[in-house]
């Protein structure tokens, strides 16, 4: 990937304005933390006027550039620069103008009116500025995303992540049955829905999770392999893949388990404990995928990555797995991402030999707690992170007694057990149409505690609720 | 950038009937942009990279994009199957076909693109990506340009997948206001009990990452991009192979065979040599007949390139397998691969690496004589003459026929090859070959033929030698052909041919005339040669011979018999 770094060196001012907005939302404005952060701003701002004579900051689907120049979000910035970006949407801001010889106090009074809840009742931008016209800021205009840059948003976001993911189970659906005849199967149309699915997923990558819970197909090994691909690139992402290993990624998990079509289904799904003869064919689908992902076309070079993925992805870290290896051999990277994003999939997903799917914070409970040896432990976290302790369509119940499912993950790295949440029903059992969505890191400011925090997480069923309503 | 509108306009968000007098110029120069592509793209087609035509377009087209950055946010056009408009006005129009650039981003479902600011190396590369695309091409444009991604030139693209009939799924109908959830005791136990815990919310927090874990994420990363595809994906077979039955093993080495051709064109010799070397050693290992011929017969099917590339590879600095990969190369080369080497090995320039190569190719032959004796029948001269000196070299039997075959061929090269080959194997049939070459017309091979003669003394050459003495042949032949040839008479023949020597040196024709003196001197110098009491006494005969040159000959041949000098027997 060519990203490129802005002139400035680094995105060291928008590092300084994610902390200064911190700063301003923790202590009162004549704090010390808050002056050393503005001065910070000012410092690294500076550096930018020097080299550049100003500065242009936009949002563009899940990118930020600066002065023209995408932004790389490396693994440590990442999760800070997501949440700057997020602060910036939440106010419909999606470009920011800043000239030279700002003063402290425009820095001050905007990042206040960052940090600050949008008003209700007004379009959030219209707000934002109305709010900025009535103070002294001059040398800071802020303006609406561009629509050559910007993705979908709300529901036509999630209209195009369902018709990524049905176009994706599609193709996948395709391949396979390709692939099982022995046939060479051309790739392009696979890598147009691999292409969607990674963009889709840097757009918004919630309303891709939220895929997740639709289960409208009747062959779970084809959204099971979308499921993967979406989770292991959304995993890349957060990693800071560039796109295309993001595409090689996502090519590799849609195809990991191609292996198994060269199974019968009355083994697959059999009910109860496979034999012996079984479970040797059954574990043999990893060594089918490295060699039927030899007649598959289109591509400068046989796709070996996603052939040694299929290959390695059962293997575990420690080699334990299957299939057993002769010559030394480790895990790959991208074979560890899928081990764990399809053993979340499968675990919130209803097998016929798994009789009782496991809700989206129990699925991510049982990766934590894994055994040593079967997932790589810091990818295990850093799926954690990324899909926070409560993912995307967990049902809970707040402690306000409020009923609501989880329709993003916190924009806060340090909060992954507060995330976004769309209140479904009151604490006196109503339901609620349409219901608010809730930061769950929103402080009481009287309490100076969290105004909502999840009790519990709870099963959808016993309250007649379809999370997909909520999230796809 | 601060002077720019923060709204960029939208191609297609403003009716063409509205078209603005300023709009309306700046589309007649967006489409003169678009001419300049095209004339770039065409130059790159037909000229050379490096080629200063294809400068000189590419800074036209520059020029024109800098001028329209300095008014316009971003140059954005959106894509028909046939035009692309700017604001809705058509900026280029042409019938639908592979010259169309419109239908190329069309077809691939490109439907909008927008040129930024500051874009200018991207843009020489974007018409370099176009200049590629070839008619009847498979390359897929919206990927290639996808892959690329680059940062100043954007482009959204709808997917064929918008004209399919898909399967969308839906997420289920939502509730109203009005009802109730029929199950609160979950809620009731929720709201009666104690506060969630915040000792429970700093476990959490330990989640967070580290320093120390996002080194190692990146250092995992760096290994998994820089990772050797190719090898693990070649061991990972070979893992195979070993641990499976023998339906498996076909299926790799159906593989390999695939993979092998694509290996050897990008010079990967080192996993090569691991998969021949290995699968060689995994077939032994079996002890099974089906899997050892399977192995062969990859190995059949892959010499012939394999030892094209190791020839060409190999003589050059750079590029070539190194010592053990070439030893093991070699080693797996099988019978197909000797047409190769035989061809390929006298031209090699390195001797290192033809010594390498003739050791290989002297092994296969030894083991399979049959390709070699069927390239003495090549019609390439120099591929069955170097077959012929194979031959000679090994001393393949069951050649005589095919090398007195080739010894009537009309190239010297050949017949001469052929000649040597036939000296080297001293069978009947190849002594009556070499007495027949002596009367060949070339003077190149009645000396090899002579010589070999010499060297191998078969039964008959002397009969052979002074038959052809007696019938005056070798009174055409030139001073030193002469000599030699009586030297050979005289090293085969010993004092038998006195008599004949002495009929060349003192005998008269039927008209009374004697031969040339350039011949009567020769034959004084063998008489010398024999060195007996009767070849003295006629060599005296001619002692006072009046022509110059005899007489010197006899002299020198008389004196060297005193000197005993002599030194042919």
């Amino acid at each position: 990937m060519n990203q490129k770094q802005s002139e400035a060196g680094s995105p060291a001012v928008l590092l300084a304005l994610y902390n200064a907005t911190k700063a301003i939302q923790l202590y009162p404005l004549e704090n010390e933390a808050v002056r050393r952060a503005i001065a910070d701003v000012e410092a690294t701002a500076g550096q930018v006027f020097e080299k550049e004579g100003g500065i242009s900051i936009w949002v563009a689907g899940n990118y930020l550039f600066l002065n023209d120049l995408q932004v790389k979000l490396d693994l440590a910035d990442y999760a800070t620069l997501s949440a700057l970006r997020e602060s910036l949407r939440t106010h419909g801001i999606g470009r920011i103008d800043i000239q030279p010889r700002i003063q402290s106090e425009e820095w001050v009074t905007f990042l206040s009116a960052l940090s600050a809840e949008p008003s209700p009742g007004q379009p959030a931008l219209e707000a934002f500025r109305s709010r900025l016209e009535q103070t002294e800021v001059r040398r800071l205009q802020v303006g609406p995303p561009s629509p050559l840059f910007e993705g979908h948003e709300g529901a036509a976001a999630v209209e195009a992540a369902r018709r990524t993911y049905a176009y994706s189970v599609k193709v996948a659906k395709e391949m396979m049955s390709g692939l099982v005849l022995g046939q060479a199967i051309g790739a392009r149309r696979a890598q147009r829905a691999v292409l969607r699915v990674v963009d889709q997923v840097l757009q918004d990558r919630a309303s891709m999770l939220g895929m997740l819970t639709l289960r409208d197909y009747d062959d779970h090994s084809l959204i099971h392999a979308v499921n993967v691909s979406i989770l292991s690139v959304a995993l890349g992402d957060h990693l800071g893949f560039s796109k295309g290993y993001l595409f090689e990624l996502g090519f590799a998990a849609l195809f990991h388990d191609i292996g198994k079509v060269l199974i019968p289904t009355s083994v697959l799904n059999k009910e109860g404990w496979l034999n012996e003869e079984e479970w040797r064919l059954v574990s043999q689908h990893p060594d089918f995928g490295l060699l039927m992902l030899f007649n598959v076309e289109g591509f400068e070079e046989p796709p070996y990555r996603a052939m040694l993925t299929a290959y390695e992805h059962h293997m575990k870290t420690d080699l334990s797995g299957y299939p057993r290896v002769i010559r030394r051999r480790r895990q790959g990277l991208f074979a560890r991402i899928i081990a764990l994003t399809e053993s979340y999939d499968a675990a919130i997903s209803r097998y016929s030999r798994q009789f009782l799917p496991c809700s989206p914070d129990e699925a991510i409970r049982q990766l934590r707690e894994s055994e040593s040896g079967a997932y790589d432990r810091v990818l295990t976290r850093a799926f954690v992170n990324m899909m926070g302790i409560y993912p995307v369509a967990t049902l809970v119940i707040l402690d306000t007694g409020e009923l609501a499912v989880v329709v993003a993950p916190s924009p806060n790295p340090k909060a992954i057990h507060r995330p976004m949440v769309r209140i479904i029903a009151g604490p006196d059992g109503k339901r609620i149409s349409d219901g608010p969505i809730r930061d769950l890191t929103e402080v009481d400011p009287d309490t100076g505690r969290p105004s909502r925090t999840i009790a519990r997480s709870t099963d959808p069923e016993r309250y007649g609720i379809q999370v997909s309503e909520f999230v796809a | 950038m601060m002077d720019r509108p923060t709204d960029p306009e939208v191609p297609g968000s403003e009716p063409a009937d509205d078209v603005s007098e300023q709009d309306a110029q700046t589309a007649v120069e967006v489409g003169e942009l678009i001419t300049a592509i095209i004339k770039e793209i065409r130059a790159r087609q037909t000229y050379v990279a490096g080629n200063p035509l294809i400068d000189r377009f590419h800074r036209d087209v520059q020029d024109r994009f800098v001028k329209l950055w300095d008014d316009l946010p971003h140059v954005s056009l959106a894509v028909d199957e046939s035009r692309l408009t700017w604001r809705d006005q058509e900026v280029y129009s042409h019938p639908v076909g592979h010259d169309n650039l419109a239908f190329q981003f069309f077809r691939d479902g490109i439907r909008q693109l927008a040129f930024l600011p500051g874009g200018g190396d991207e843009v020489r590369e974007f018409l370099q990506i176009l200049a590629d695309i070839r008619p009847g091409r498979s390359t897929d444009l919206l990927a290639t340009l996808w892959h690329r991604g680059f940062d100043f030139i954007r482009m959204e693209y709808v997917d064929v997948s918008e004209e399919e009939a898909l399967n969308i799924p839906t997420s289920g109908e939502g509730a109203g206001d009005d009802e109730s959830l029929n199950d609160l005791s979950e809620i009731q136990d929720v709201l009666s009990g104690s506060p969630v815990p915040e000792e429970e919310e700093a476990e959490f927090a330990d989640l967070a990452l580290g320093e120390a874990d996002e080194a190692y994420l990146r250092r995992e990363m760096e290994a998994e991009f820089n990772r050797p595809l190719l090898r693990d994906v070649t061991l990972a077979l070979l893992d195979q192979f070993e641990m499976r039955d023998q339906e498996r093993r076909r299926q790799v080495v159906d593989i390999v065979r695939a993979l092998l051709p694509r290996l050897l064109d990008q010079r990967d010799f080192s996993t090569v040599a691991l998969i021949v070397t290995e699968l060689q050693l995994l077939a032994n290992k079996t002890g099974e007949v089906d899997t050892q011929e399977l192995v062969t017969s990859l190995l059949r099917d892959m010499s012939e390139a394999m030892a094209e590339l190791i020839s060409v590879a190999t003589d050059h600095d750079a590029g070539g397998p190194e010592e053990d990969e070439l030893t093991a190369l070699l080693g797996a080369l099988q019978a197909e691969a000797i047409p190769i080497l035989v061809r390929a090995v006298p031209s090699l320039q390195s001797t290192e690496v033809q010594d390498h190569l003739s050791d290989a190719l002297d092994r296969l032959v030894s083991a399979h004589p049959e390709p070699i004796l069927t390239l003495l029948r090549a019609e390439d001269p120099m591929l069955a003459a170097e077959a012929a000196r194979i031959v000679a070299r090994l001393r393949i039997s069951n050649a005589e026929s095919a090398l007195t075959e080739l010894s009537q061929r009309p190239e010297s090269v050949v017949r001469l090859a052929a000649l040597e080959a036939l000296a080297s194997l001293e069978s009947a049939t190849g002594v009556k070959a070499l007495f027949a070459a002596m009367g060949d017309s070339d003077r190149e091979i009645r000396t090899a033929a002579t010589e070999a003669i010499d060297r191998i003394r078969p039964p008959g050459a002397a009969e052979e030698l002074q038959q052809r003495l007696q019938t005056g042949a070798v009174r055409s032949y030139d001073d030193v052909e002469q000599m030699n040839f009586l030297k050979t008479c005289v090293a085969v023949c010993g004092d038998t041919i006195v008599a004949d020597l002495s009929q060349i040196l003192n005998g008269r024709r039927w008209w009374g005339g004697r031969r040339p003196p350039a011949f009567r001197a020769s034959a004084a110098r063998a008489l010398g040669l024999v060195g007996t009491d009767e070849a003295r006494r006629e060599l005296q005969k001619s002692a006072g011979d009046k022509t110059a040159s005899v007489n010197s000959a006899v002299r020198a041949a008389l004196r060297d018999l005193e000197s005993g000098e002599v030194s042919v027997r």
